[in-house]
């Protein structure tokens, strides 16, 4: 037998799948990973940020797999459940063919499966900073081109302006949204064209379905090269939003680009359970929004913290979690997987460069295709996000290819011991940083002094741990 | 001063317009309506079915300008009023274009204007309305039998109604977007067999997802054709309508606008209704920017109250045809006419509503005859063929010239023919598009030319030539 197809997956969401209350649902995940931590003997171990026990990564796939059959997931607009047999999830694993393709002409890239420790450099760099509020328009351009003119990147995650659209503010689901999403788009166009690099990659990550669609034209918007943004909400949950992403993405012909991880602190429970529940949303990503079929490139496999800030992927438990879920997902899948780092600190900031080398680090040796969606800060004020921090995601993640774990795990340790404890509700997570155009000279899109001596104080540091930033990174694939 | 941009109108939509309830707008309508047809002296006649009377039609036109002046119109979705000034009415209306594009290539067509009692034949936009026809091969021939009509200028196309890859449909869901993207690709296939890669099309799903999903340049809804963009009774919209306009605009695809006013609602009697009807459309202008860029559409209709909103018998005819020569007389656009029926294809009676439709449409000044073809008000899937496109194409081509006073004496007999077999459900059904057709040939069965060439003598028998 094979899969069930995508109508047949949107048949048991909007019309067959049995009813039940999102209460309940969230109570069995619950209770369910709460006994499947136990029976397979996960525990956290806040010493080792960067696990190297193969075993363990193993017996999370396990419960993960477990997770998932039992509880399958949950349709919020319907109230249905989504659920799957072993045969059905067995052949869904199947279709995943280890292999993507982004870009066009010249920026075309193709994606490949990496395993643990691999040398091969990351197969993808995408860039991005995530819903900053950037203002409509000239400024929107300008910071796409800052990060397109950098050379490791081979794409990046575009979140629309916020707040507003022609000048009106923005409510969701409205159509000044739509017509928000089209305008990014082209924006986005215009940015990369003017980087030199026509056919880079996007991802267009508008909250609703509508805007993402409205971007699409293979001329000056969303091509089938670039990719949708689609999302699983916490836990194991999608909603007609989501999966009229994928719907298009599927009819389009673009690419899937499916994220989120376990929430340590809700309805997942501790980091162990955490860790469950993010495998069951990666089981989930191939059985729901179909990620086998078709292009696609995801981030999976993550744990995410509740607090101080809930963004923040890159606590000790989250990095661990993170080690971990990357782990078991190359050693038994074929899924193209990336890394995102929501950060506590804000751009142009050391605690920035830090903390997005804990998520790397918990990443690329851990096998990891490549890394995705760029860094962030929270969102706290507008114009947060330069080309300065893709740069640095990009040559890190280059310099961590052959990595060993137990170095990755050293690192991020040192890291982490550097930041964590500044991560507090008082201090809002951390630093907010600096905005676009107090990194940037933005006539000439160049950062400034103080921001470059930053970065390569940061790039000595690493260095001194073992890291070696090589001239020619891509010299050595 | 210039009209407000599409954003300052979306802008008074989504954030700024004074919020009210709807019965509170309703009621407003009702009253405000009922008081302008007084004062400026719109007296339904049930008598007379095409006005001949340019006053009369001048005198709606500025009741309905009034009306929508004072009222303005209402979004559902946010309940908030979006109101214009006078001013700004005057001068969205200086705005408008006299003509627009349709098509591509061999099929490209240029729409303009006819005027009241216009010799040129009007643009013929062909289709069947949500006549739930099955997906895939039965729905690609029914548009490949009507594209194959040499008289089809393009078609408006409504998806399937009830399944999306066999799955029960959902409005929004994601088997909605589906089965846009899906009707879309089977149109394009079905002009490609019928030799008319470039025939212009108008994709009518209810929802904007859906069509927003259907447009592609290469297999689906192409910049030459069009989104369906309806205004709810009366004077509504709401951010479905208003997000495929936003899209419109930005795909730079034709806007195909519909609206109209029902008879015995908050519209009021015929009198008031052909009130609102005008105010409607002037709510297209404003609202959906039916003025300016690739936009035509069906306005100006008053249907008749009852489970079949037809306007082929009065007083819904009546009204349709005074706010239909008001529009023509007062905006310097294109404006089409769409055509319900209360009986189903392949019957006698269909061809004869079809025909008092076309020959007061025509006296009437409409450019294009659109926005569906013919229906028969949904009862059984497949209902709708190409034989009724044909008819009216044929007499679109034939009748154009007449005057409204023949038409009127025309449309009295043809109406007596068949006004006392409208029944509370419309009256025969008809027969499906397998009935009537053999699908392998896509060629019409003799029962039912026979039928055609019966209704087509009557009318030459009343004076009609027919060209073709």
């Amino acid at each position: 037998m094979t899969a069930p197809n995508l109508w047949e997956v949107l048949d048991r969401a909007c019309n067959t799948g049995p009813v039940m209350t999102g209460k309940d649902f969230d109570m069995k995940v619950f209770q369910t990973t709460t006994r499947l931590v136990k029976e397979h003997d996960i525990k956290y171990d806040p010493r080792t940020p960067v696990s190297s026990d193969e075993g363990l990564a193993d017996e999370a796939w396990n419960a993960g797999l477990d997770l998932f059959r039992e509880v399958g997931s949950y349709c919020i607009s319907s109230g249905r459940l989504i659920r799957f047999d072993d045969s059905e999830i067995r052949e869904g694993l199947k279709e995943l063919r280890g292999e993507a393709s982004v870009g066009e002409g010249g920026e075309m890239r193709r994606l490949t499966l990496r395993s643990i420790e691999d040398k091969k450099p990351p197969t993808i760099v995408c860039g991005g900073v995530i819903e900053s509020n950037f203002p409509e328009g000239e400024n929107f351009v300008k910071l796409y081109q800052s990060i397109a003119q950098e050379p490791l990147i081979d794409g990046f995650y575009v979140g629309p302006p916020l707040q507003s659209s022609e000048g009106r503010l923005v409510r969701s689901g409205t159509p000044l949204e739509t017509h928000s999403g089209r305008s990014m788009a082209t924006w986005v166009r215009e940015a990369v064209r003017r980087a030199g690099r026509p056919g880079l990659h996007f991802i267009s990550a508008c909250t609703p379905a509508i805007a993402n669609i409205a971007a699409a034209d293979p001329v000056d918007g969303l091509r089938r090269s670039d990719g949708i943004v689609a999302t699983i909400m916490p836990e194991l949950k999608t909603d007609y939003e989501n999966l009229n992403k994928v719907t298009f993405s599927q009819d389009y012909g673009c690419v899937k680009h499916i994220y989120n991880g376990g929430m340590i602190g809700g309805w997942a429970g501790g980091p162990e359970g955490a860790l469950i529940v993010s495998i069951a949303n990666t089981v989930m990503a191939i059985m729901v929004y179909k990620i086998g079929i078709g292009s696609s490139y995801n981030a999976l496999g993550y744990l995410r913290a509740s607090a101080p800030n809930y963004s923040a992927f890159v606590t000790r438990p989250c990095v661990w979690g993170s080690s971990i879920g990357s782990q078991a997902l190359s050693r038994n899948t074929k899924i193209i997987n990336t890394c995102i780092a929501m950060t506590n600190a804000g751009p142009g900031t050391e605690m920035q460069l830090q903390e997005i080398t804990s998520a790397q680090c918990a990443a690329i040796p851990c096998g990891r295709e490549g890394v995705s969606q760029g860094a962030r800060r929270f969102k706290v004020r507008p114009l947060l996000g330069s080309g300065m921090e893709n740069r640095f995601w990009g040559e890190l993640a280059y310099a961590l290819a052959g990595v060993k774990r137990d170095l990755a795990s050293t690192i991020a340790d040192k890291m982490l011991s550097r930041y964590e404890g500044t991560i507090t509700r008082e201090s809002d997570g951390g630093p907010l940083g600096y905005t676009f155009d107090e990194i940037y000279d933005l006539k000439t899109l160049t950062p400034r002094k103080q921001f470059t001596e930053i970065h390569l104080k940061m790039k000595r540091e690493l260095e001194d741990l073992g890291l070696d930033f090589k001239d020619d990174p891509g010299g050595n694939s | 001063m210039s009209a407000p941009s599409f954003w300052e109108v979306m802008d008074r939509a989504c954030n700024t317009g004074p919020v009210t309830s709807v019965k509170d707008f309703d009621m407003k309508v009702f009253n405000t309506a009922v008081r302008l047809a007084k004062e400026h002296g719109v007296a339904y006649d049930p008598n007379i079915y095409v006005p001949n009377d340019d006053g009369l039609a001048d005198d709606v036109w500025r009741a309905g300008f009034e009306l929508f002046c004072e009222v303005g119109a209402y979004c559902l979705t946010s309940g908030r009023n979006i109101r214009f000034d006078e001013a700004e009415v005057t001068s969205a209306l200086s705005e408008v274009r006299a003509e627009v594009e349709i098509g591509e290539g061999g099929e490209r067509r240029l729409v303009t204007r006819r005027g009241v009692e216009g010799a040129k034949p009007p643009i013929i936009i062909g289709g069947v309305i949500e006549s739930d026809f099955p997906e895939g091969e039965n729905f690609v021939k029914l548009y490949q039998s009507i594209a194959q009509e040499p008289l089809i200028d393009g078609l408006y196309v409504g998806p399937p109604l009830h399944t999306s890859e066999g799955r029960t449909l959902r409005l929004s869901s994601p088997l909605d977007i589906h089965l846009g993207r899906n009707m879309a690709a089977w149109a394009r296939e079905a002009f490609r067999r019928a030799g008319r890669p470039g025939l212009h099309f108008v994709s009518a799903c209810p929802s904007a997802l859906a069509d927003i999903s259907a447009c592609n340049q290469e297999n689906g809804v192409r910049k030459s054709d069009g989104l369906f963009i309806s205004l709810t009774a009366e004077l509504k919209t709401d951010y479905d309508a208003l997000g495929k306009v936003a899209y419109a605009l930005d795909y730079g695809c034709i806007r195909a606008t519909h609206g109209g006013s029902i008879i015995g609602g908050w519209a009021g009697g015929p009198d008031s209704a052909a009130v609102v009807s005008v105010a409607d459309f002037l709510a297209a202008v404003m609202l959906y920017h039916h003025r300016s860029g690739p936009v035509y559409g069906d306005h100006g209709l008053t249907r008749c109250p009852g489970p079949v909103p037809n306007s082929s018998v009065n007083p819904g005819m009546w009204g349709t045809e005074l706010t239909g020569q008001a529009i023509a007389r007062n905006y310097r656009g294109v404006n089409g006419r769409f055509f319900l029926t209360a009986a189903g294809p392949g019957t006698e009676m269909q061809l004869r509503e079809v025909a008092a439709l076309c020959l007061a449409s025509l006296a009437s000044g409409r450019d294009l005859f659109c926005g569906g073809g013919v229906r028969r008000y949904k009862v059984k899937p497949m209902l709708g063929s190409p034989l009724e496109n044909r008819f009216h194409a044929e007499l679109g081509y034939s009748a154009a010239g007449i005057k409204r006073a023949d038409a009127n004496l025309l449309v009295k007999q043809l109406v007596d023919r068949y006004k006392d077999k409208i029944t509370k459900d419309g009256g025969p059904i008809g027969y499906t598009f397998d009935e009537m057709y053999d699908l392998k040939t896509l060629t019409p069965k003799k029962q039912f030319l026979d039928v055609y060439n019966a209704v087509e003598r009557e009318l030459e028998d009343m004076g009609i030539i027919f060209r073709y």
